[in-house]
């Protein structure tokens, strides 16, 4: 009797196991009509901040402005997904919602998740430079000021501009450097490097700069930490001075301007994303705000 | 191949058919027994093994009915592993084994389908240790016969202050039925054990070593209630102390290393004792 | 009772030595009583400063918000700084009530299961030849199953809950979704689901025992007057268990309530009313969470969300204080005092069907959990070996290709300080209020208090007080992590100490001081030595903490790859192995993600199983010295 139980109750737990591990190969995107969820970074999130100010409705009015100025909220089907990471896992896993992105994370991505024209023009660096695609914002480093950095940290800065730092940038992004020159290596005895903030910068620093500059420096064996979960706590570090130098990836808050001095990195756009199956291809700021702010689901013709 | 051949080869006592059905049918009712013959318990060449260990060996008893019957013995002599085979309280022990009869009321309690609840209704008992819930007084003696049916308060209440008055302890208790019963002394407690096993209108009552936790006073008081209660109900009762056996017992058995030696009137056993042994463990030269 | 004993130290007998020896025996003593004191007020220091400080810090925001407003807000926006934390609050208690009404009930009965009706052992018959299947069916039959579940189910209280944060993320999510996509899935019921099973295992293992409190006469006594297994378990000895299973349910709760990154994973973090089991919702500590990255010093959202944090401790409080009021014993229907002699015929019936239908349930709700806990841990297990590649575990470690060897380093760095500073802290402490404190002093009962307070308050708020106080004085570094874990694991340490100082029998001090030993002296000979076993317990579970946190940590030591070379210097920011395997879900790079994370949840796995095989030894070796 009591053996009989038990062999059904592990069969039962393996099957459970079964479904539960076959249920996540996904649902079929293809055949999905319309949009009903949206995915927002929380508030410290610089990708959040770039979009809802960018993104407007046919009247012209942001988000941000919508939310901030006439107090009104997300809609109900607007979730919030804490990191770029996890708004790539969450919509890969709904084909009925969207996401915005760094543009960076895209590519490595694209087995998940596809990027939609915005107003019609496709997310690409060229269309970003051009300023054709709107969704765009800047990438900077932000400090208390510069005089006072660490040599290490001023000749990091230096990297990333120099000719060779460029290079790499402008595979994902778009560099700023006017008149990039040669990197002269670091010649000081510093090691720790503390960089933290927002989830859209750290790809970049940690897939192009970061090895790139440790291997244009042989001979040192340098510490770069790179941590943070958002845009504010790169700001809210550098005030502090827990950290060298702030990452943030919109422009410097408003309440931080007199604190910090800002220098612009890159420019980077903000992809907006479904899950790679999904039959949409373009969609409107108008589309978009209503999608946010009044439930809206967006059709798929 | 090898399935079938391997069968258990041991042989179980196969109740007869037609007693089966008969108790099938009664299965709702708790009065499956028939006390009206003389004799309450009669116990059938009884062994019991707790696995390898045999415990009890061939024991045959007869207890009349109405009459205070006192098991006696050293300690490890089996006595308290045989009363609670009466009530097959030694169920809960795992690996013990039983082979032989037990008839009370007419019925072999080791029979397939014999009821338990029935069988422990009607064979109530008492332990070493007063036992009270950790309830009210008036909820420890109302559990039973909530258990069994009765929800009615004027029932209840009722069989409350005829279980305490039985137990002679309702002068004691009337004003207390409200407190808890774990605040009562340990005589107390262990008449209110008594009351408790009365509720529920037991035909034989086992006590087991009942006394032993309890001071000379409180000893002397649940002796006097057995022989009051031993008008209504059978008792059957491991004691210690060979005193108690001589003063409230109708019949004595003594045990020793799993056998019962000899079983008589109280009084021939502990004047007259037929075996060596059993005059040893009386005169206190053993044991 | 110590105290009169206590008074020989203070004449110390006169036996043999010089008087000179006496004199450095006194002052051992005074130096001892000192020291001690100097630790209780270290301790009481930290546990007063951070919920001093709490307090201290969330007035700003219900100052400039308003307690109402605060209290009763709907609206959750920094950026137009409003601070609402109605629908957090209420999200919050939903979750929880739905996590206790699935989780508490499951857990009760499959304690009442597992201390009744749990088979010994298998039971499995083979009759062929082969010698190899003959070997696994009795190897099976062999295993205590008692002994195996009860083992089980330690070892899922001791999961990282990020652990079952995955679960819910790639089990739970897609049976909640069941193919139907308009369900996003996140929301009230997913986080239920998981904190479900992640308080089944607390509340079983706190039930088990109160249940096996019960004394087996209570059992004994209602089987003899005709009640069956099951009407005995449910009418008799569950009641008598009732307080201790009450106060499982509570810890439950207590444990539900304050975690955070679990419930971050799969509750959907909008702020609003949990209207519906699938709308989306934020509780109380993940919104310190998601909105920490904005907050520094002196600005209304770090205030706000110190506010937060103090209403999840007013929370734990009533909590707490609700485990006193449940009555020690319980109280049956109340029965009449003037009772009516007459005499009716009375007829007993055989009744009794719920405790059999509730013995069925027991025997089902259980082998759902072994359900549920077979497919977690094959789950794991299943995905994690495969990926348990060498270079993973011992390879370098790089920005692309990250290994687990920087998080091995800084888990180990990370136990090591922190037992190093808390376990003298707390066993001093404790010391002092068993052996020094008068007894019933008032000022050792207001501290049993802060520290139950402090136990219970979730450990993201200890992630905002050590991003506040421990990085601004050693930067985001494993110093900084160490130090807040001090915090977080001082109070077990503490109360498991004291607990195990007053199981010493005042008899044995007694017998110390009788033959003129000094209190120093049976402190450090007697009375340490024999609670040994009790502190050494606690030291485990204290590792067994520290191995799972993940929101005190982030904000501290940080949540980043590192390299090996970096990760040898605990100046330098590092993650532990539950950040590590947060970090998998919440930033997935190349070399970093749903592979790397089952392979670290494995690696988690062992190590618990190694802690719990740890106390098992020592409980072992305590039960056969008696």
């Amino acid at each position: 009797m009591k053996k009989k139980i038990l062999a059904i109750g592990l069969a039962a737990a393996m099957s459970v196991t079964a479904v539960g591990l076959m249920a996540g190969c996904g649902t079929d995107g293809a055949s999905i009509t319309q949009i009903t969820v949206a995915f927002s970074r929380p508030a410290s999130s610089g990708t959040y901040g770039a979009f809802n100010e960018l993104v407007v409705n046919s009247d012209g009015k942001s988000i941000d402005e919508a939310r901030n100025d006439d107090g009104l909220d997300f809609a109900e089907n607007v979730q919030y997904s804490n990191e770029t990471g996890t708004v790539i896992a969450d919509v890969a896993a709904n084909p009925q919602s969207l996401g915005y992105i760094s543009l960076g994370a895209v590519a490595a991505n694209t087995d998940k998740i596809k990027a939609v024209q915005v107003n019609g023009v496709d997310a690409t660096v060229a269309n970003i430079e051009s300023g054709d695609y709107k969704l765009s914002r800047p990438f900077n480093l932000v400090y208390k000021s510069y005089d006072d950095l660490s040599d290490l940290a001023k000749n990091f800065i230096s990297f990333i501009e120099s000719t060779e730092g460029q290079a790499l940038v402008n595979e994902d992004y778009i560099g700023q450097a006017e008149n990039p020159v040669a990197y002269v290596p670091y010649e000081g005895d510093e090691t720790t490097l503390t960089l933290t903030g927002s989830t859209s910068v750290q790809p970049l620093m940690r897939d192009f700069i970061i090895p790139a500059f440790q291997e244009a420096n042989p001979g040192k064996n340098f510490t770069i930490n790179l941590s943070g979960s958002g845009s504010g706590q790169g700001e809210t570090d550098a005030v502090a001075g827990n950290n060298d130098m702030g990452m943030i990836s919109r422009e410097l808050g408003e309440s931080y301007t007199s604190q910090l001095e800002a220098h612009t990195i890159a420019l980077d756009g903000i992809a907006v994303i479904v899950q790679k199956d999904v039959r949409l291809t373009n969609v409107t700021f108008d589309q978009l705000y209503n999608l946010y702010m009044n439930g809206t689901p967006i059709q798929i013709a | 191949m090898g399935l079938f051949q391997k069968k258990n080869t041991i042989e179980q006592p196969q109740p007869e058919t037609v007693d089966r059905h008969e108790k099938k049918k009664k299965s709702d009712s708790l009065d499956i027994f028939d006390f009206s013959g003389e004799l309450a318990i009669t116990v059938r060449d009884l062994d019991l093994f707790y696995g390898e260990f045999q415990a009890l060996k061939k024991i045959n008893m007869e207890m009349p009915k109405y009459q205070i019957t006192a098991m006696i013995g050293p300690s490890g002599c089996g006595k308290s592993t045989l009363i609670k085979t009466l009530n097959r309280m030694n169920d809960l022990v795992e690996g013990c084994r039983v082979v032989g009869e037990i008839i009370i009321g007419g019925l072999n309690i080791y029979d397939r389908g014999v009821d338990l609840s029935a069988l422990r209704k009607n064979v109530g008992m008492v332990f070493q240790k007063p036992n009270p819930f950790p309830m009210s007084v008036y909820d420890n003696i109302a559990y039973g016969p909530r258990t069994f049916g009765i929800r009615k308060k004027g029932e209840l209440d009722e069989i409350v202050e005829r279980s305490l008055k039985q137990a002679a302890m309702w002068d004691e208790l009337k004003d207390r039925l409200n407190k808890s019963a774990l605040g009562l002394s340990g005589g107390q407690q262990q008449r209110l054990c008594i009351a408790r096993a009365l509720a529920v209108g037991p035909q034989i009552l086992l006590m087991d070593e009942p006394t032993s936790a309890l001071d000379p006073i409180s000893t002397g008081k649940i002796e006097e209630l057995c022989e009051e209660l031993k008008k209504d109900v059978t008792i059957v009762m491991v004691t210690h102390n060979m005193q108690q056996a001589a003063r409230i017992s109708d019949k004595t058995a003594f045990f020793l290393l799993g056998e019962m030696i000899e079983m008589g009137d109280t009084e021939q056993v502990f004047s007259a004792p037929s075996h060596p042994e059993t005059e040893r463990y009386i005169t206190g030269r053993f044991g | 009772m110590v105290q009169t004993a206590a008074n020989s130290p203070e004449n110390p007998a006169p036996a043999h030595g010089k008087r000179g020896d006496i004199n450095v025996t006194r002052f051992k003593d005074g130096m001892a009583k000192y020291l001690f004191f100097v630790c209780a007020s270290l301790s009481i220091l930290a546990v007063f400063g951070i919920i001093g400080y709490i307090l201290y810090a969330s007035i700003p925001a219900f100052r400039e918000v308003g307690v109402f407003q605060f209290l009763f807000g709907t609206r959750w926006n920094h950026n137009s700084d409003e601070y609402g934390i109605l629908p957090m609050l209420v999200s919050s208690i939903v979750v929880t009530l739905g996590a206790i009404l699935i989780g508490g009930t499951i857990g009760i009965f499959t304690a009442i299961f597992l201390v009744f009706w749990c088979p010994d052992k298998f039971h499995l018959r083979y009759n062929g030849q082969n010698k190899f299947l003959q070997k696994v069916v009795n190897g099976f039959n062999k295993i205590n199953l008692r002994t195996f579940f009860d083992q089980v189910i330690k070892l899922l209280a001791g999961i990282p809950s990020v652990v079952f944060g995955y679960f819910g993320v790639a089990v739970i999510l897609n049976l909640i979704r069941g193919g139907d996509v308009y369900y996003i899935g996140k929301g009230a019921l997913a986080s239920s689901l998981v904190l479900a099973i992640m308080i089944i295992p607390t509340v079983t293992s706190l039930a088990k025992n109160a249940l096996e409190a019960v004394p087996e006469h209570y059992f004994e006594g209602a089987l003899a007057m005709g009640n069956t297994k099951a009407q005995a378990v449910f009418r008799v000895v569950f009641p008598a268990a009732r307080s201790g299973i009450i106060s499982a349910l509570i810890l439950g709760i207590g444990r539900a309530v304050g975690e955070t990154m679990a419930v971050a994973m799969v509750s959907g973090g909008s702020v609003s009313f949990p209207t519906s089991l699938f709308q989306p919702i934020r509780t109380l500590t993940t919104n310190i969470a998601m909105e920490f990255a904005d907050a520094s010093q002196g600005n209304t959202l770090f205030s706000a969300l110190f506010a937060t944090g103090f209403v999840l401790l007013v929370l734990v409080l009533i909590i707490n204080f609700s485990i006193n009021l449940v009555p020690k014993e319980f109280k049956g229907k109340r029965g009449n005092k003037v009772l009516n002699g007459e005499k009716t015929a009375v007829v007993y019936k055989k009744k009794g069907l719920i405790p059999e239908i509730l013995k069925y349930v027991a025997i089902v709700l259980a082998f759902v959990v072994v359900v549920v806990l077979a497919a977690l841990i094959l789950f794991i297990l299943i995905n994690g070996i495969p990926n348990l590649k060498w270079d993973f575990l011992f390879g370098e470690s790089t920005y692309q290709h990250p290994s687990l060897v920087p998080a091995f380093i800084s888990t180990a760095y990370t136990i090591l300080i922190t037992l190093a500073i808390s376990l003298p802290l707390g066993i001093g402490a404790a010391i002092f209020m068993v052996e020094y404190a008068k007894p019933g002093s008032k000022l050792v009962k207001v501290i049993r208090t802060f520290v139950d307070t402090l136990s219970g308050v979730p450990s993201i708020v200890f992630g905002l007080f050590g991003n506040l106080l421990f990085v601004e004085l050693f930067g985001y570094s494993v110093w900084a992590g160490s130090f807040t874990m001090v915090l977080v694991v001082l109070p077990t340490i503490i109360r498991s100490t004291e607990e195990a100082l007053i199981a010493v029998p005042v008899s044995l001090r007694e017998a110390s001081y009788g033959l003129g030993a000094s209190k120093v002296r049976t402190i450090f000979k007697i009375v340490l030595p024999s609670a040994f076993p009790g502190i050494a317990t606690a030291a485990i579970l204290a590792i067994g903490r520290i191995v799972g946190e993940s929101a005190a940590l982030i904000y501290t030591s940080g949540m980043l790859i590192t390299t090996i070379g970096a990760a040898a210097n605990p100046g330098n920011m590092a993650s532990t192995l539950t950040v590590f395997l947060y970090m998998c879900w919440a930033e997935p790079s190349s070399g970093l993600g749903y592979d790397q994370a089952y392979a670290t949840a494995v690696i988690l796995l062992i190590i618990t199983a190694l802690l719990n095989f740890c106390v098992y030894l020592i409980q072992r070796r305590v039960k056969k010295k008696r």
